[in-house]
């Protein structure tokens, strides 16, 4: 049997909820870290330790921390506190980390109520069968109302509120209320110790030192330094070279037993071969069946990433290299553009690991990249009868052998103050939407699911949602499976040349108005040049817009004498460092914001 | 070729349009310029002991802000210290309102043989808005008085695209600047530089400037009507009649060799250039205190020397001489040049003749943008 004294519990919440602080002041409470140290990390919350991750104010990477509680009962316990992500990109990363606990807090705001992505969460966790305690966080803010909250819980998330407990992670008020709720109502972690090893691998990363470090939480059985393990999934034997826990210091253990959760460095030598979801098992015992729920996550959203400069290609693929290195969902290789030269095809699990990757690449790497349009995975059967999946507009077979396209379909659920409520159906509308559900989950906030399809989606719909109801609303999305569609390749051309990077897939009936503003939207970013620029939208050879860029007039420096030449030619030379951002496609001088240009859907 | 080039700090008002330093003239500080530029002379003397300078230009502000006393001292000054050829270009600049016969008489009297006119427009209302101090019958009346004190070359500078200006006010100045018949024509389009009242005032949306359409026109109709009167466009904003191209601009245009003293004067000698400090008070300073007046320098590297020869001598009618490119930035560098020239002949806007790369009408008119292609 497992320990009767360990808790196994995540804390689920929406953005800006609190978590991250309400697992700092648990941290601090169970005196896992010091007064010094928590002043040390400044107001940084502990447990997110990447820039992006606090500037964003979301958490990336899972963690799990190991916690000492001298309870009530007088007894000692052990809480596994599993840091989880909290984006909709990542909810199979979220579900693996739920999988291995056996309860979760569930953080709300009291000033905002119950979220989009709260509700999503929420209802992973109760398929995972956890023991869910609410929080009202946030009580000191003069705008909370805590009745208000119980009640949003109890309606929109239909869980019994009536023991939820008030809080103010900020001020640490009711966090040993938190804690005693952690020991009596999570359950202790079920599984057989004398059971062949089997423990979910629900995080993994790359350490310079150590190779693979795999947080696992061990079901059945027990795992030890020299034991021989394999991953299910890939069936490679590795030697466990040791095991331990995070406090959040690394601290090495004897061992890893049943109902447990720590880490395993095992030479492993690729998060690729350690991945989220599966089962490590023993090798001179192995179980049975491995445990249930992998999936081998397949990226939804493909994106070219060109160098500005051509001479970074070299560093930017050692870029890419080293961030798969830590983050074996999202994949790359090499693609060369006539328009952007030679760079990289990515795929993501989602827009916002899209922009993930690419800030990183920017900040971590310093490269200035130019991104193509983000489009998702069609499913194209030709005449031949031939089934292929498009990634990428270039490789759109010629209309008159696709026999028919479908494209991805996702379910959004929406949660929105009720004054936004038109403009977002107007949006979802104009995206080709079908409403599935609008319902009032309180009086004054509004759920609204449609069926959409990913590619009207994965251009600027969360900016547009953000923007339309000033950040209030919420959202959360899963895949509904493929639906075929009436898709056309939408061409842009400049002075009668295709340009690859620009082109994109739409629907067929959005092709005119999406050609019209594209062509608008070029003419206004291209700047005049010494030539006339014919910007032109076509479906295959048919132009359904156009417009033109003048050339310049007149560019002269009218004096230029003694005093005037040193300032000139390094005005000229300043001049050639912005022309370096500007992409030369045939005679043509584009800036970078034309191919943004394509990433806006208004 | 080496030339001087002395600049005189001084303007009785500054024009609205005007970025160039210049400070308000008043007897004492003008008695402090000039004993300054006396010790820049003394300091620079030894460096030019065989040297012999083949053109003078003394520019500002307006040298003839000086007065006549204050001149001639600078004038002997020069000549004390340097050895100035005997068939040199000496030119002085000087604004109508402040060129009187007895100055004239002194100018020629010392040797200048070349006066540059800054009329600017000869209609009255652009001449308001440019701040000039003058009529355009004292514009006119001063190229005459010039000619009678016996110039024998003489320029007028012209500027157009100046906010509420016409292209019949602009023909009305070319017809007037021509009906003078002097030897030499500058037309400047106007250029909104930083500082100036223009500036801010465009900045903030109050200044009505003619649209670029005009201003092509302007400076096409320009381009006509001079040719057609027999001056040669030896440069973007120069025109002379044959053999009065003002020899000390070309030889800036060709990266020859100059020295210039004065406030924020640049010189450009072996491979350096360097410049004095543009304030006047800091520069006299400097100097009596036993001081460099030099506040900048820098070594023009090769790639450098290279795109500065291709920027000035597309400036010129005459363009680059592709031998002498070639000997002097590398056979590399040339072929950059040619190859790219030859894309830009390719749209008319270069030709390349034998041994030549030089921009058409239509490429002057957008040589910035060419200048940058060929030297990116």
């Amino acid at each position: 049997m497992a320990d009767k004294r360990i808790r196994n519990f995540c804390i689920i919440a929406h953005i800006d909820h609190g978590k991250s602080t309400l697992a700092d002041r648990i941290l601090e409470y169970t005196g896992a870290l010091s007064d010094r140290e928590m002043a040390a990390a400044g107001s940084d919350q502990v447990l997110d330790d990447m820039d992006l991750e606090r500037e964003r104010g979301i958490t990336i990477k899972a963690h799990a921390v190991h916690l000492r509680y001298a309870a009530s009962d007088g007894q000692d316990y052990i809480l596994n506190l599993i840091d989880t992500p909290g984006h909709v990109d990542f909810t199979y990363e979220v579900s693996r980390s739920m999988a291995a606990c056996e309860g979760a807090l569930l953080v709300v705001d009291a000033t905002q109520g119950v979220e989009a992505q709260t509700l999503a969460n929420v209802y992973l966790a109760l398929d995972h069968n956890l023991e869910i305690i609410p929080v009202i966080n946030k009580i000191d803010l003069p705008s909370a109302d805590i009745d208000e909250t119980k009640k949003q819980i109890e309606e929109v998330i239909g869980l019994d509120s009536s023991g939820a407990i008030p809080a103010s992670a900020k001020e640490g008020k009711g966090t040993d209320a938190v804690l005693d709720a952690i020991v009596k109502i999570v359950p202790p972690p079920t599984g057989g110790a004398d059971a062949p090893l089997r423990a979910l691998l629900f995080d993994s990363w790359y350490d310079t030192y150590q190779g693979v470090v795999v947080l696992a939480r061990v079901v059945d059985g027990t795992v030890r330094p020299g034991q021989k393990i394999s991953l299910f999934s890939t069936g490679a034997v590795h030697e466990v070279q040791s095991v331990g826990v995070f406090t959040p210091k690394m601290l090495k253990t004897d061992e890893l037993s049943c109902g447990e959760v720590g880490y395993i460095i095992a030479g492993i030598k690729r998060v690729a071969d350690a991945k989220i979801g599966d089962t490590v098992m023993d090798v001179d015992r192995p179980a049975e069946q491995p445990l249930p729920g992998y999936k081998d996550v397949k990226p939804m959203v493909f994106a070219g990433l060109y160098p500005v400069n051509s001479d970074d290609y070299e560093e930017l693929k050692d870029a890419l290299e080293k961030l798969r290195l830590n983050d074996s969902s999202f994949s790359y290789e090499p693609e060369t553009s006539l328009a952007l030269g030679f760079g990289f095809r990515c795929g993501f699990l989602g827009l916002l690991h899209m922009d993930i990757i690419k800030e990183r690449l920017e900040r971590e790497f310093k490269l200035a990249l130019i991104p193509t349009a983000p489009t998702v995975v069609y499913r194209v059967t030709k005449n031949n009868g031939e089934v292929i999946l498009v990634d990428n507009p270039a490789r759109l077979p010629s209309v008159q052998d696709i026999q028919r396209i479908e494209e991805p379909y996702i379910v959004a659920s929406i949660i929105t103050p009720e004054l936004y409520v038109g403009p977002l159906i107007a949006l979802c509308q104009e995206r080709r939407g079908v409403q599935k559900e609008i319902s009032y989950i309180t009086k004054d906030r509004v759920l609204i699911r449609y069926e959409l399809p990913l590619n009207e989606i994965v251009m600027d719909f969360y900016d547009r949602l953000k923007s339309l109801t000033k950040g209030y609303a919420s959202l959360d999305y899963e895949l509904s499976g493929n639906v075929e569609s009436n898709l056309v390749k939408l061409d842009m051309l400049l002075n009668g040349e295709p340009v690859d990077a620009l082109s994109l897939i739409t629907h067929r009936d959005k092709a005119a108005i999406r050609g019209r503003q594209l062509t608008e939207k070029l003419r206004s970013v291209i700047p005049r040049q010494l030539y006339e620029v014919i910007i032109q939208a076509a479906i295959g050879s048919k132009i359904i817009s156009r417009e033109t860029v003048k050339p310049l007039r007149k560019n002269v420096t009218s004096k230029c004498y003694g005093g005037d030449i040193s300032r000139k030619r390094k005005l000229l030379e300043k001049q050639k460092e912005g022309k370096k951002k500007m992409k030369q496609v045939g005679s043509i001088e584009l800036p970078q914001e034309a191919f943004l240009a394509v990433l806006k859907m208004e | 070729m080496l030339s001087l080039y002395i600049h005189i700090p001084f303007c009785v008002k500054k024009c609205l349009y005007c970025g160039f330093y210049s400070t308000p003239y008043t007897a004492d500080s003008a008695d402090s310029f000039v004993s300054a530029l006396g010790l820049e002379a003394a300091r620079s003397r030894d460096r030019f002991s065989d040297r012999i300078f083949d053109t003078l230009y003394i520019g500002g502000g307006t040298p003839t802000a000086l007065s006549c006393g204050q001149l001639e001292l600078v004038f002997r000054t020069i000549r004390e210290q340097f050895r100035i050829s005997g068939d040199a270009e000496c030119t002085v600049e000087a604004n109508p309102n402040s060129i009187t016969s007895e100055g004239l008489a002194l100018l020629i009297d010392i040797g200048v043989n070349r006066l540059s006119i800054g009329v600017q427009s000869f209609s009255e209302g652009i001449l308001r808005t440019l701040g000039r101090l003058h009529t355009a019958e004292e514009a006119a009346e001063a190229v005459r008085q010039a000619r009678s004190a016996g110039f024998r070359n003489i320029g007028i500078d012209l500027i157009y695209g100046v906010p509420g200006q016409t292209c019949s006010d602009w023909k009305h100045s070319l017809e007037s600047a021509l009906a003078l018949t002097p030897e030499h024509i500058s037309v400047y389009g106007l250029s909104l530089d930083e500082g100036t009242w223009f500036a801010s005032e465009a900045e903030a949306g109050r200044l009505l400037l003619p649209d670029d359409e005009a201003v092509v026109t302007m400076s096409a109709f320009a381009v006509a009507a001079l040719m057609e009167a027999g001056y040669g466009h030896y440069e973007i904003s120069n025109f002379a009649r044959p053999g009065f191209a003002c020899r000390h601009n070309v030889n800036y245009w060709e990266r020859g060799a100059y020295l210039g003293i004065g406030p924020g004067a640049s010189s450009f000698l072996d491979g350096r250039r360097f410049s004095n400090s543009m304030d006047n008070e800091e520069y006299c300073r400097r100097l009596h205190a036993g001081l460099s007046s030099v506040v900048m320098s820098e070594t023009i590297e090769p790639s450098q020397a290279a795109a500065e020869a291709v920027m000035l001598g597309l400036r010129m009618e005459k363009g680059v001489d592709l031998a002498r490119f070639g000997q002097e930035h590398g056979a590399s560098a040339l072929e950059c040049l040619t190859s790219k020239g030859k894309r830009l002949a390719h749209s008319g806007l270069a030709s390349l003749s034998p041994g030549r790369l030089r921009l058409t009408e239509h490429g002057m008119q957008l040589s910035d943008s060419v200048i940058a292609r060929l030297t990116a």
